[in-house]
């Protein structure tokens, strides 16, 4: 969605690949099914952009198939090696690591440091923090936000 | 907890008289309409939660379009369908459009109360949910706030103690004038 507003018709330029993984069945299957019900549609989407992306379905909101033609999803548990995966140049991997124990996270973070690209960027989560975690990264801040670059 | 708006919609004056009264027994507020454009022209003028609406009425607007309009005007609005002919077909298609139930004539009104209610308790949940999730928001922007400030800090600090340490390592200079640098730098 993003991509599509910031490129628009210059979105066929560019060969993008996104990957978005879950350790459970049913969260990758929704995910896929790109269905959402009224309540979490409402966080933070404008009703412009609910109408140009999302179709109403009795009460749920259900991503546009050429959205969701961009996705792929897959069931991936975080803690087995990386492997197969490949390289990126973004992960996002936001409000997850909240739940790992530090030894786990300090693990994580070096595998994703492993799968970026020189260079790559990862986005956490807005209350997370890699100091003492993970010193492959250096936060840099863009407006409001704090991105990691890959050292 | 019956303090929902109600707007009726109605061409039957009679079955609009009847909602009204039982309706306004029970507490709720109720505005009437007698068609379609009738019903935009209330719709747009005042606050409305749950709009009642009768599926075949004369005028160029039907209940199934009263449901659209409703519902683009403010997806918080509940429509309930008042069907003649009991009619799963068409009770199937108002429910695709975003209409919450549907109704078949004689009206039932201890059901028409049910979900009423049903209809105020959710909007109940949904208020303290979305009082919870301002909370929450509040919490996690003040946060994300102090975390992202601490982050850049650290890195900050780490850079300048990186500096000292390869400006007192370099042996190239005497002991004072790295310690001077050094000093220089701590204090910047």
């Amino acid at each position: 969605m993003t991509l599509d507003e910031l490129l628009g018709a210059q979105i066929k330029n560019f060969n993008f690949q996104l990957l978005g993984t879950d350790i459970s069945d049913n969260v990758v299957k929704q995910a896929s099914y790109g269905k959402y019900n009224k309540f979490e549609i409402e966080r933070g989407l404008s009703r412009q952009t609910l109408q140009k992306y999302f179709t109403l379905f009795g009460d749920s909101w259900k991503v546009k198939d050429q959205l969701r033609g961009m996705v792929n999803f897959r069931k991936f548990n975080l803690m087995h090696p990386f492997t197969g995966l490949g390289k990126f140049d973004i992960i996002f991997c936001r409000n997850v690591a909240i739940y790992f124990t530090l030894e786990d996270r300090k693990k994580l973070f070096n595998k994703i440091a492993d799968s970026l690209a020189d260079d790559g960027y990862l986005i956490i989560g807005s209350t997370e923090s890699l100091t003492g975690i993970c010193s492959r990264f250096v936060p840099k801040r863009h407006l409001r936000a704090i991105f990691y670059q890959k050292k | 907890m019956n303090n929902l708006t109600i707007l009726v919609v109605d061409d039957d004056p009679v079955i609009r008289r009847l909602l009204e009264q039982r309706l306004a027994k029970e507490n709720y507020s109720v505005l009437l309409a007698n068609d379609g454009s009738e019903a935009e022209k209330i719709l747009k003028g005042s606050h409305i939660d749950v709009v009642l609406t009768d599926l075949m009425m004369p005028g160029t607007i039907s209940g199934m379009e009263v449901i659209d309009m409703a519902k683009n005007l403010n997806r918080n609005i509940e429509v309930i369908l008042i069907t003649a002919h009991s009619s799963i077909d068409t009770a199937v298609e108002a429910m695709k459009k975003g209409a919450v139930d549907y109704l078949e004539k004689p009206i039932n009104f201890t059901e028409l109360f049910l979900r009423l209610e049903k209809i105020a308790t959710m909007r109940a949940i949904l208020r303290s949910a979305e009082d919870l999730r301002q909370a929450m928001d509040v919490t996690e922007t003040n946060a994300s706030g102090t975390i992202q400030h601490l982050e850049l800090t650290v890195r900050d600090l780490q850079q300048k103690i990186d500096t000292i340490e390869s400006i007192l390592r370099d042996d190239a200079t005497d002991s004072d004038s790295r310690i001077g640098e050094a000093l220089n730098i701590l204090l910047n």
